[in-house]
């Protein structure tokens, strides 16, 4: 089986470690399921809820090369980062910002279901109060050792707001392709960091979600 | 007096949430005989119905390096090498510099009838999964031969979820036509991959199980197999 744990790490501006908190991750959500459905059936898939809350047709592939946008979750990050996620042909279509896509932090408690489709109140990304600078999400090159296997999902989040954010969810965020000539994004997991983790100004953050596998 | 049997089946149905702890993700591997005639076969060997449902325990390491390669949306320049059901490392990419008509895509195993290089196969091998198991010990071909098996197009069920967990099923049918019985040790998952610079589609087990004493298929029945990947909350 798989087992996930999610580490949240606080540095000081020095990258001094201060603490860090580690817990299981309980909350993969439909949308994982949504996007390999789509793509191990080779099929389209309605109704597929993104972080907006709107229903999209999602899909495994279309005609306009929108490969892109496909399963994406590493981000650039920090200011200004952006990720390009539609192509068609070798002609770029547009971008998005990269605190889209990857793991993500937000503010709300209330508890993980399998039908979450987004962080209940995301933090968002920049430096006035209460927010968080996204750093990029980058995704380890997996190791193993029999009978264990790892990957590990990561991003630093850094707080220049110049007062204390509190952190009391996490999650990851994933670029999906549509069939309509767009990418969507979708909340593939979700929990809850308990105890919080109050993140205070020129602090450094990282969240890790460390997938494992055992045969 | 005639003597009226009882076929005896002692087994207790357990929900998938109750063979996950909570928390977990994975897959749920169910399997059934059925006769001719569609209905659920006894194993002479036995006397119980021909069925189980147990925690998928052997995702191998081509998982988590697809799921790498998809999240990190590698590239052309970048692929991440990944062995291939024939043992041989391939260079996988999700991105191509230019759109030519072809398709990126990774984990695909739409298999159709009588296609055994992706989707559930099934096999005669009885050795303990390893982490590095890039094949089923002992495939069994497509056919109605002997030792073979009939192998039916993939077919799904759509997500669903409730308050618990979420899910969606990969099935597939393997009918035994070839005059004899037939006992299956393994199951595994095959799936499709794209290879650069030569853009094909390349082959990669990610999951594979052993059942122990194995599943007994004897000629005239189908054997149907249900991978069913799952996470609780």
């Amino acid at each position: 089986m798989i087992k996930t744990k999610i580490g949240l790490t606080r540095f000081d501006k020095d990258f001094n470690k201060i603490e860090r908190i580690e817990q299981p991750s309980r909350s993969w959500l439909i949308a994982m399921w949504d996007w390999m459905f789509a793509q191990m059936s080779d099929s389209d898939l309605p109704n597929c809820i993104d972080i907006t809350n709107t229903a999209r047709t999602i899909s495994s592939w279309d005609d306009h090369g929108r490969h892109a946008a496909w399963g994406r979750v590493a981000a650039g990050g920090g200011i200004g980062g952006e990720e390009d996620t539609y192509y068609s042909g070798s002609e770029r279509f547009y971008s998005v910002p990269s605190e889209l896509i990857g793991v993500q932090v937000g503010s709300n408690n209330a508890a993980a279901t399998p039908s979450d489709y987004a962080l209940g109140t995301k933090i968002a990304h920049g430096v006035a109060g209460g927010k968080l600078l996204y750093g990029g999400c980058e995704i380890a090159n997996p190791t193993f050792s029999d009978p264990n296997g790892e990957m590990i999902i990561r991003r630093f989040f850094t707080n220049v707001s110049g007062g204390n954010v509190t952190v009391e969810e996490c999650g990851i965020y994933q670029a999906v392709n549509g069939t309509s000539d767009h990418a969507y994004y979708f909340c593939i997991a979700r929990d809850i960091v308990a105890p919080a983790v109050v993140v205070a100004d020129t602090e450094i953050l990282m969240v890790t979600y460390t997938v494992q596998i055992t045969v | 007096m005639d003597e009226i049997k009882a076929i005896p089946n002692a087994r207790v149905f357990r929900p998938d949430h109750e063979l996950l702890m909570p928390g977990e993700m994975g897959a749920i591997l169910e399997w059934e005989v059925r006769d001719k005639d569609g209905r659920l076969a006894v194993d002479s060997r036995t006397g119980m119905y021909n069925h189980d449902k147990r925690k998928s325990e052997s995702f191998v390491r081509q998982f988590l390096e697809l799921m790498a390669a998809v999240f990190s949306h590698v590239s052309d320049a970048r692929p991440i090498s990944v062995r291939d059901t024939s043992n041989v490392l391939k260079n996988i990419t999700t991105t191509r510099d230019t759109y030519a008509g072809v398709y990126h895509r990774i984990f695909l195993c739409p298999a159709a009838l009588g296609v055994t290089t992706y989707g559930i196969v099934a096999g005669t091998g009885a050795v303990a999964p390893t982490i590095n198991d890039y094949a089923l010990g002992t495939l069994i071909a497509h056919g109605v031969g002997a030792g073979q098996l009939s192998y039916s197009a993939m077919t799904y069920g759509t997500p669903a979820a409730d308050a618990s967990t979420s899910h969606f099923t990969c099935t597939r049918n393997l009918a035994n036509n070839s005059g004899g019985a037939i006992t299956v040790n393994e199951i595994g998952l095959y799936v499709q991959a794209y290879e650069t610079p030569a853009y094909i589609t390349s082959y990669h087990m990610i999951l594979r199980d052993v059942i122990g004493g194995g599943i007994n298929v004897p000629n005239g029945q189908t054997l149907t197999i249900n991978y069913r990947p799952i996470a609780t909350v």
